[in-house]
C-alpha cells in the first residue's frame, strides 16, 4: 500500500472510530427517525375509525363508486340517515364522529354541510372529499375523469430542451440543494479536523518523526483524501437516512404522495464536478491553516477566514430564489469560496449555461490544486516552528539551498 | 564506504548561525556520539542529515549519496522530543509507524509483537500513549525507531526517563544493533554513556565542532601530565613528581615537565615498591567535555573538524 494510502486510511479510523464522530454521524438521522416519529403519531392521532353519518336528500350520492387503492385506505363506515335529526341524534349518542349533509342540487352547487362536536378524523373527510369527487366525475369518460383525479403537471424546458424542470424531477433540483446544505454542514463543523490534522502532529512533535518516513506532499495528499473519506462516510449516512426517511417515512406522513425519484444524469456530473474539487480546496486551504499555526486552536480561529464565505452565502440565498440570473448571483456563484452553496441553489431555480458550470468547476480545480500546494508548502515551511506562526510572505519566499 | 559523510555543512536561522562549517563521518556498525550543550546545533545537524533541513553550504551523504524517499525506509530517528499519538492505543501507533516505513500488516505485528515482550510492555498494549508512564512512552518511542530494522539509527537521548534496567537494556540492545553492523548515531549529554557505548565522537559548541576522533584518542590527548599510582606499602620519594594528591588509597603523580612516566616506574622498580597500580591517569569525558566547552582547554594539535 502506497504511504499516501497509509496516512488515508490512519487519518480516516483516527476520525472515525473515536465516540464524538460516531455520536455526530448519527445524530442527524437520529433527529429524522425522531421527527418522523413525532409526526407519525400525530397523523394516527388523527385517525378515527367511527362511522360517518351522511344525509344525502337529493338522493344523488353513491357511496358504492369505486376508489382508488390509496383512497381506500382512509375508509370508515358511512351511516344513511333520512332526515338530519337522525343524525343529530346518532351524532349526540356518540355513534358517528360527524355528519355531511347533501342538500338538493349540492353537485351542482359544489357545497356540502359537516357537523360535529370534536373534529372528525382528516381520514375520514379525505375518504368523504374521495367520494364526492368520484360521483362528481362519474359522468365523464373515464380517461378525463382519471386525469381530473390526477391533477396537473407543468413541466417548463429549455429551448434546447437540455433541462425539464417539473414536479416529477423534483429530485433533480432538491438533490444539488440538499447536498450543498450537507457540504456546508460538514465543512463548517468539520474545520477543526482539518485544522487540527497537522497542528496536533506539531503539538505532540510527532511531526519530526512523520518527516523521516514521508514527503511533505505525500503527507497532506494522505491527510486530505483520509478526511474526504470521512466526510464522504459523514454525507453518504445523512444522504441515505434521508433517502430512506423520504421512501418510508413521507408515505406515513402523506400516503397520497407519489414519488418519483428519477435523476437526470446532469445532475449527478453537476454535483461531481463542484463538490468533489470544492471539498478538495476547502480540506487543503483548511489543513494549511493548521500547519501554519502552532496550536490547533490558532487553527480554528484562522479556519474562520475560509467558513465565513461559505456561511456567508447564506444571506445570498434569497437573491438566488428571486434572480438567480442577475449578475451579483452569476459573480458569487462563479467565485469558489461560495460556489460549492450558491450554485447548485441557481441549478435549481434557472438554466445556467454550461460554460458557468465549466468555469466553476475549472476555478475549484484550479483552487483546489493551488490550496493543496499552499498545504504542503506550509508543512514544509512550518512543521518544526512551534514558537511562532508562518506568516503569508514567507509561502512564496525562494526555497534555500 | 562511510555510511554517513557530513562535509562543511551550514545553516542559519535569520541571522543566526546554528550550524557552522561542521563535518564527520560515520562507519558502518559504530555506535558515533554527538555531543554538545544545549542549543550547541547538535539536532540541526541530525536534521539535515535527515533531509528535514536543508544545508546551506557543503554536502551530505547517507548511504553514498543524497538522502532520498527510499533511503528513509533504512533510517531510524527517534528525536529528542518524544512524538507520539497520544490518544491512540500503544499497538495501534506502532503499526502505524511500522505501516509508514513500508512494513506489511503481517511483518509488523510479529515485529511489533516480539518488541512489546522484549521491553516488557506487552500487556501495555491496548492502553492509550497518555496513559503510559514517561519510561514506558520512551520504550514505545525506542520501538518505533527500530521496528523496520533500519540499517542506520540517530537517536536523541535514548536513556531519558528510564530506569537502570530499563537503561542497561537499551544498552545492550544498541550493542546487539552494532555487532549486527547497524551504524548508530546517539546524541546525549550522559557522557558515561558515551564512555561506554561510543567508539568516535563529535563535539559540537556554538555551531562548530570542536572535538572529534576516538574516543580514546580524544582522552589520551586531555590526559594531564599525571600517573594513577597504587602500592603495596608506602609509596617512596620520587624523583621529578610536582605534586602528588591521595584519594582512598589511589595516588595521582602530577609529573615535572621534563619527567616520562617510564622514569617514574623505573625508580619505583629501584626504590623496590611493590607496585599494584601503575597508569597513565586520563581524565573522564565529562571533565574534557566541561573544559572545552568552557573554553579552558584547547590544546596545540587538537583535532577541530
Amino acid at each position: 500500500m502506497s504511504r499516501m494510502w497509509v496516512v488515508a486510511r490512519h487519518e480516516f479510523s483516527r476520525h472515525v472510530f473515536r465516540r464524538r464522530f460516531l455520536f455526530a454521524l448519527l445524530s442527524v438521522p437520529m433527529m429524522l427517525v425522531l421527527m418522523i416519529g413525532l409526526i407519525a403519531m400525530l397523523v394516527a392521532l388523527d385517525t378515527n375509525r367511527d362511522p360517518l353519518g351522511v344525509v344525502d336528500t337529493s338522493g344523488q350520492f353513491n357511496a358504492e363508486i369505486a376508489l382508488s387503492a390509496d383512497a381506500e385506505e382512509d375508509r370508515v363506515e358511512l351511516l344513511f340517515f333520512t332526515d338530519e335529526a337522525d343524525a343529530q341524534a346518532a351524532l349526540e349518542a356518540g355513534n358517528i364522529q360527524a355528519y355531511y349533509l347533501l342538500s338538493e342540487g349540492w353537485a351542482e352547487a359544489g357545497a356540502a354541510r359537516l357537523v360535529y362536536f370534536d373534529e372528525p378524523g382528516e381520514n375520514a373527510t379525505d375518504y368523504f372529499e374521495d367520494l364526492v369527487r368520484a360521483n362528481l366525475t362519474a359522468p365523464l369518460p373515464s380517461d378525463n375523469a382519471q386525469r381530473l383525479a390526477q391533477g396537473y403537471t407543468i413541466a417548463a424546458s429549455t429551448p434546447d430542451g437540455s433541462r425539464v424542470f417539473s414536479s416529477e424531477r423534483w429530485l433533480d433540483i432538491a438533490l444539488p440543494i440538499l447536498v450543498s446544505f450537507v457540504f456546508m454542514y460538514i465543512v463548517l463543523s468539520a474545520s477543526g479536523y482539518f485544522t487540527a490534522a497537522v497542528a496536533e502532529e506539531k503539538e505532540n512533535r510527532t511531526i519530526e518523526i512523520l518527516m523521516t518516513s514521508l514527503s511533505t506532499n505525500t503527507m497532506i495528499a494522505g491527510k486530505v483524501i483520509g478526511l474526504m473519506g470521512v466526510a464522504v462516510l459523514q454525507a453518504t449516512v445523512w444522504l441515505a437516512f434521508a433517502a430512506a426517511a423520504m421512501l418510508w417515512g413521507l408515505p406515513i406522513l402523506n400516503p397520497d404522495m407519489n414519488l418519483n425519484f428519477a435523476l437526470s444524469p446532469g445532475t449527478i456530473v453537476f454535483i461531481l464536478v463542484i463538490f468533489v474539487p470544492a471539498y478538495l480546496m476547502f480540506a487543503a486551504l483548511l489543513t494549511a491553516m493548521g500547519a501554519a499555526v502552532t496550536e490547533p486552536a490558532e487553527g480554528q480561529q484562522l479556519a474562520a477566514l475560509v467558513t465565513m464565505p461559505l456561511a456567508f452565502s447564506f444571506y445570498l440565498l434569497g437573491l438566488m430564489f428571486e434572480n438567480p440570473n442577475s449578475p451579483v448571483a452569476v459573480f458569487f456563484s462563479l467565485f469558489p469560496l461560495t460556489a460549492p452553496s450558491l450554485m447548485p441553489v441557481r441549478w435549481a431555480f434557472t438554466a445556467i449555461p454550461v460554460w458557468q458550470v465549466a468555469v466553476t468547476s475549472g476555478l475549484l480545480c484550479l483552487c483546489a490544486l493551488g490550496a493543496l500546494w499552499l498545504a504542503a508548502r506550509a508543512l514544509e515551511l512550518g512543521m518544526l516552528r512551534f514558537d511562532s506562526k508562518l506568516r503569508l510572505r514567507e509561502f512564496f519566499r525562494r526555497r534555500a539551498a | 564506504m562511510s555510511t554517513v559523510i557530513v562535509k562543511n555543512v551550514s545553516k542559519h536561522f535569520g541571522a543566526q548561525a546554528a550550524v557552522k562549517d561542521v563535518s564527520f563521518e560515520v562507519n558502518p556498525g559504530e555506535i558515533f556520539g554527538l555531543l554538545g550543550p544545549n542549543g550547541a546545533g547538535k539536532t540541526t545537524t541530525i536534521r539535515m542529515v535527515l533531509d528535514i533541513f536543508n544545508s546551506e553550504t557543503g554536502s551530505i551523504e547517507v548511504f553514498g549519496g543524497p538522502m532520498t524517499e527510499a533511503k528513509k525506509d533504512r533510517v531510524g530517528y527517534m528525536p529528542e522530543e518524544r512524538g507520539l499519538y497520544q490518544d491512540l492505543p500503544l499497538e495501534r501507533v506502532l503499526h502505524y509507524m511500522a505501516a509508514l516505513k513500508g512494513l506489511s500488516t503481517s511483518e509488523s505485528k510479529a515485529r511489533t509483537g516480539a518488541w512489546l515482550e522484549r521491553f516488557d510492555l506487552a500487556d501495555h498494549r491496548r492502553k492509550k500513549v497518555k496513559e503510559l508512564s514517561k519510561g514506558m512512552q520512551q520504550k514505545a518511542q525506542l520501538i518505533a525507531t527500530l521496528i523496520h530494522e533500519p540499517e542506520l539509527i540517530i537517536i536523541d537521548e535514548p536513556f531519558s526517563g528510564l530506569d537502570p534496567v530499563n537503561t542497561q537494556m537499551v544498552k545492550t540492545i544498541l550493542r546487539e544493533l552494532s555487532a549486527r553492523g547497524v551504524t548508530l548515531i546517539m546524541c546525549t549529554h550522559q557522557m558515561h554513556q558515551v564512555e561506554e557505548l561510543c567508539d568516535r565522537i563529535l563535539l559540537v559548541d556554538k555551531g562548530e565542532g570542536v572535538l572529534y576522533g576516538k574516543l580514546a584518542d580524544i582522552r589520551r590527548r586531555h590526559s594531564g601530565h599525571a600517573l594513577n599510582v597504587r602500592t603495596t606499602g608506602p609509596l617512596p620519594a620520587l624523583p621529578g613528581i610536582r605534586e602528588h594528591k591521595t584519594t582512598n588509597g589511589n595516588t595521582t603523580l602530577i609529573l615535572e615537565e621534563n619527567t616520562t612516566p617510564q622514569q617514574v616506574l623505573a625508580a619505583l622498580v629501584a626504590a623496590g615498591a611493590q607496585v599494584e597500580q601503575f597508569e597513565i591517569a586520563v581524565p573522564a569525558l565529562e571533565e574534557i567535555f566541561i573544559q572545552v566547552v568552557a573554553g579552558k582547554n584547547h590544546p596545540a594539535g587538537e583535532s577541530r573538524p
